[in-house]
């Protein structure tokens, strides 16, 4: 594995590590909250890091440029990328959703009572306290808000590979950096879509599964879609983790734009 | 590779590089190389691929609409304006032009007509 996939691997691996200890023991503290912001940013600083292997070309003697427009159509993957925006809706509708539902737990049979705090799901009379966090607004806000940076500062990244030179070489040329760097980065974001769109739908199933939460079952209908997107979710996340790892090889482009560099 | 025109910067040169960006886009455009409508470059791209400042790549674009040789709108980049006459002429002008300045060069040196073609295939055949 070369040094720029090792360096993309050890960001995603760390990251999930790090979102994944957040979420588990804190049950229902602020840990998860800030799981998508840790894997954000260990994701980040992968995919800096593996940047940083591809050498700029030295701004000295004579250098030459070709006059072709570069455009973030050219390089971003089509699929993918639609796949990242279909995801981020169901998250955005999914949360929509727990949030809306989250309510006070003002009479729980063992626990002292919760206001609706964004975290609780339960009955107004009567039931247990949850054993879990329930994705309310408490934790749809501060996720979406870090999604939302994360899709604003992967476009500014892509904006910037668009714009960056790179020293050519027999096994690397501006266009395969390009098409590659931008894979990664679009499967970067799918990680951080997917992660807190299996561990919201997982943590609403199991809520919504313990028998004492309420005095009736209630939203039972739900849960075995519960189950679907959450192996949809961590299908795509598998998917998406991959593409970090190993960005597909690019295909030639009739609009590659070649630096180059005497 | 791609068949888009080439632009060069050589420091070494006395000309500034955004005069030497503009010359060589003017050029471009005027033998038709660049067609009209063509969008140039993004400045910071160009600039990054040169290694100039982005400043520099901007003031040879500023200087190419000065001259009717480009148009910018916003949000629409920079574009290449219609040119008056044929390419085929103007091409043919800026080549003659470029010729006349090589030969005054090279005469000054006591380059005979022989050694001036001869290096002219040279450097051709080192593109």
């Amino acid at each position: 594995m070369d040094r720029a996939r090792l360096l993309r691997a050890a960001g995603l691996v760390t990251g999930i590590l790090a979102a994944v200890s957040l979420i588990i023991g804190r049950s229902p503290g602020i840990g998860p909250a800030l799981s998508v912001a840790a894997l954000v940013t260990l994701l980040a600083v992968g995919l800096v890091a593996a940047d940083r292997t591809v050498a700029r070309p030295a701004a000295t003697g004579v250098r030459t440029a070709r006059l072709t427009r570069r455009r973030l159509v050219d390089v971003v993957p089509l699929g993918p990328t639609t796949g990242v925006v279909v995801l981020v809706v169901a998250l955005t509708g999914l949360l929509s959703v727990t949030s809306a539902a989250s309510t006070p737990h003002l009479h729980s049979d063992t626990t002292p009572p919760n206001p609706d705090d964004g975290r609780h799901f339960g009955c107004l009379s009567g039931g247990m306290a949850q054993s879990g966090p329930w994705p309310g607004w408490f934790y749809a806000i501060p996720v979406l808000t870090t999604v939302a940076v994360a899709i604003v500062v992967a476009v500014v990244a892509l904006r910037g590979v668009l714009a960056r030179p790179v020293v050519e070489s027999a096994t690397l040329s501006g266009d395969s950096y390009r098409r590659g760097t931008a894979s990664a980065i679009v499967a970067a974001l799918g990680v951080v879509v997917t992660v807190p769109l299996a561990g919201a739908a997982y943590f609403a199933y199991s809520v919504l599964g313990q028998p004492l939460v309420c005095d009736q079952p209630v939203a039972q209908g739900t849960r075995p879609w519960l189950v679907a997107l959450v192996i949809m979710a961590a299908t795509a996340g598998a998917y998406y983790a991959a593409r970090l790892v190993f960005p597909p090889a690019a295909a030639a482009s009739p609009l590659a734009a070649v630096v180059s560099v005497r | 590779m791609s068949g888009d025109p080439l632009i060069m910067i050589d420091p070494s040169q006395l000309v500034p590089p955004y005069v030497q960006i503009r010359d060589q886009i003017a050029d471009l455009v005027g033998a038709g190389e660049l067609a009209e409508g063509t969008r140039l470059p993004a400045v910071r791209q160009l600039a990054a691929d040169l290694g100039l400042a982005t400043g520099t790549v901007a003031r040879a674009y500023q200087e190419l609409e000065a001259s009717g040789h480009v148009t910018t709108r916003r949000g629409g980049g920079t574009r290449v304006a219609a040119q008056p006459g044929a390419a085929s002429r103007r091409r043919a002008v800026i080549v003659e032009q470029h010729a006349r300045e090589y030969v005054e060069s090279v005469r000054r040196l006591g380059v005979t007509p022989d050694e001036a073609l001869e290096a002219v295939r040279t450097a051709f055949g080192n593109l």
